[in-house]
């Protein structure tokens, strides 16, 4: 016989079924991950030798005394004709070699304007790279569709939103012809978890006003200053979240560190854990990863990319809050495992989820990074 | 059939399995992506099996529960800034409009706490509706932990269901 409690079961396993929507393309993504993961086995044999040979090389110029290493820039190609205006990441892609955009592109009428630039960066692609990757408390992962990265000039000529109260005054940053890393990618795969009664908004239907949009519709456009102020600003295109429009906007970026922490005990005698937070951060959340063998617990701290100092530091306990705890449901004792999880910049956005997480993106070629 | 022919076929009955699985829309994604790269590189083999539905839905329960192993958040630590930055005001959500809204809370409620070992249980029995024989077989446990384990499942939720009547609804 099926009772309550089965029949609210089988009720909300058929609704979560219900809300799941096949993404465009699927076979062709299938197919791409098949030929990726073949190249690799093939590469990582290439990789070995050249490895090999590298290091036999390495030991005869050791031999024969200091080199200067001259690094390797690509030489700009810049595409004649005027500005692209780009509503999707494949288009995007289109104009960018070399981590360099090579024709003048502009995004929603020109609320973000990004022309080719032959000018040095101070801050590397790579840190560029993990500060985006970095927006996601440690413990919790986004999956994103392969966004691009590549250094341009960029105009934001939105006005960008304040920060929340939590984190005090801000000096309000500014993209105005400045160089900038930019990292663009869309929402496919995002999914709301609407309130009852209203409907379900996924990426398919996420752009209002743009009935026919392309898969890869265009979300957000992430300026990370290439100068190395810490300053870096997200725009969003608009959206439709459960039903509810939320026009484009511009907001400072933000990234999460995962800090250092010691264990010890609250006045109320509950398990605290203490950490060191930096200046520039706010404290947010933490989590403890479990296995079979062994528990990790990362603390995440939330730095708001604009110019300010952070060399000070200030000191914080913050209490575990087991999850769960809900309406005739028992408060179950929060303990606090050993372990500590990695520090410093979390691997917040990934596009895959296997095997812990790893992240692909697009500068001209694909690259990977691992968790 | 042709690999395309199935996914056409089967995809979007595969992605309701991993949804519920997962319990996330993005998770399931992944999960199914990668289950369909395990089983493309195969599929000359799975072709010719009789049941590809049951061999991917291995795949995918293999792989999750592999995912889960490495990284599974159990408890959250928030602080009180941020809880008062990130509250949900009341007005946001609506109130529950039909009887069995608050039956399916407590039941999503408890779905979610379960391990995932568990829920996996709990999801081939009452959503692909397997024989405890055939679960165990696939987790690779015995038929008696499968009965256990659901049967602790709706005993949670029914004790939770008995603390909190639904008015209008009769129940012992």
């Amino acid at each position: 016989m099926t009772d309550r409690a089965e029949l609210a079961i089988r009720q909300v396993l058929l609704q979560d079924a219900d809300a799941a929507v096949l993404p465009p393309g699927l076979v062709a993504h299938v197919r791409r991950r098949v030929r990726r993961r073949r190249r690799t086995q093939v590469t990582g044999v290439a990789l070995t030798l050249v490895v090999a040979v590298g290091a036999a090389a390495a030991l005869a110029a050791a031999r024969q005394g200091p080199q200067a290493v001259q690094p390797v820039v690509p030489p700009l190609v810049v595409q004649p004709g005027p500005a692209v205006s780009v509503v999707s990441v494949g288009q995007v892609k289109a104009l960018v070699g070399g981590a360099r955009l090579e024709r003048a592109a502009v995004v929603d009428d020109g609320a973000v304007r990004m022309a080719p630039t032959a000018q040095q960066p101070v801050l590397t692609e790579d840190e560029a790279v993990r500060l985006w990757a970095a927006a996601s408390p440690a413990g919790s992962q986004q999956i994103v569709t392969p966004p691009v990265v590549f250094l341009a000039d960029v105009t934001v000529s939105v006005p960008v939103q304040p920060a929340g109260a939590v984190f005090g005054p801000v000096h309000q940053p500014r993209f105005d012809h400045r160089l900038a890393w930019v990292v663009v990618w869309d929402r496919t795969g995002l999914f709301y978890y609407c309130p009852y009664g209203s409907a379900s908004s996924t990426a398919a239907s996420a752009h209002t006003g743009q009935a026919q949009a392309p898969p890869d519709a265009i979300s957000q456009v992430q300026m990370i200053g290439a100068d190395a102020s810490g300053e870096a600003v997200v725009y969003s295109t608009a959206s439709a979240p459960c039903s509810r429009v939320v026009p484009a906007h511009a907001d400072i970026a933000l990234y999460d560190l995962s800090l250092p922490w010691t264990s010890s005990t609250g006045v109320d005698g509950s398990p605290v854990v203490s950490v060191v937070v930096p200046d520039c951060a706010v404290l947010g959340a933490s989590s403890t990863v479990r296995s079979r063998v062994a528990a990790q617990t990362q603390v995440s701290a939330e730095v708001l990319m604009v110019r300010r100092p952070c060399a000070g530091t200030s000191h914080s306990t913050v209490p575990l809050t087991p999850p769960g705890v809900g309406r005739g449901q028992p408060t179950p004792t929060a303990t606090l495992l050993p372990g500590h999880g990695p520090t410093g910049l979390t691997l917040g956005r990934v596009t895959s989820q296997s095997g812990g997480g790893s992240l692909t993106y697009f500068d001209g070629s694909d690259h990977t990074l691992f968790a | 059939v042709e690999f395309d022919e199935y996914v056409a076929a089967r995809g979007a009955a595969m992605l309701r399995f991993a949804r519920v699985l997962t319990g996330e829309q993005a998770g399931a994604e992944d999960l199914l992506q990668a289950a369909l790269v395990d089983v493309y590189t195969h599929w000359s083999k799975v072709q010719g099996a009789d049941r590809p539905d049951a061999y991917l839905r291995r795949v995918m329960v293999n792989r999750h529960l592999s995912w889960r192993r490495r990284r599974s958040s159990s408890e959250l630590v928030v602080s009180p800034e941020r809880i008062a930055s990130s509250a949900v005001q009341e007005g946001d959500v609506d109130v529950d409009v039909a009887v069995g809204v608050a039956d399916r809370d407590q039941a999503r409620r408890i779905l979610a706490a379960l391990p995932p070992r568990a829920r996996t249980m709990v999801v081939l029995r009452f959503y692909a509706d397997l024989g405890d024989v055939e679960i165990a077989e696939m987790l690779g446990v015995t038929a008696s932990t499968v009965r256990s384990t659901a049967s602790r499942a709706l005993s949670t939720l029914r004790a939770v269901l008995d603390a909190e009547p639904v008015p209008g609804v009769p129940h012992d």
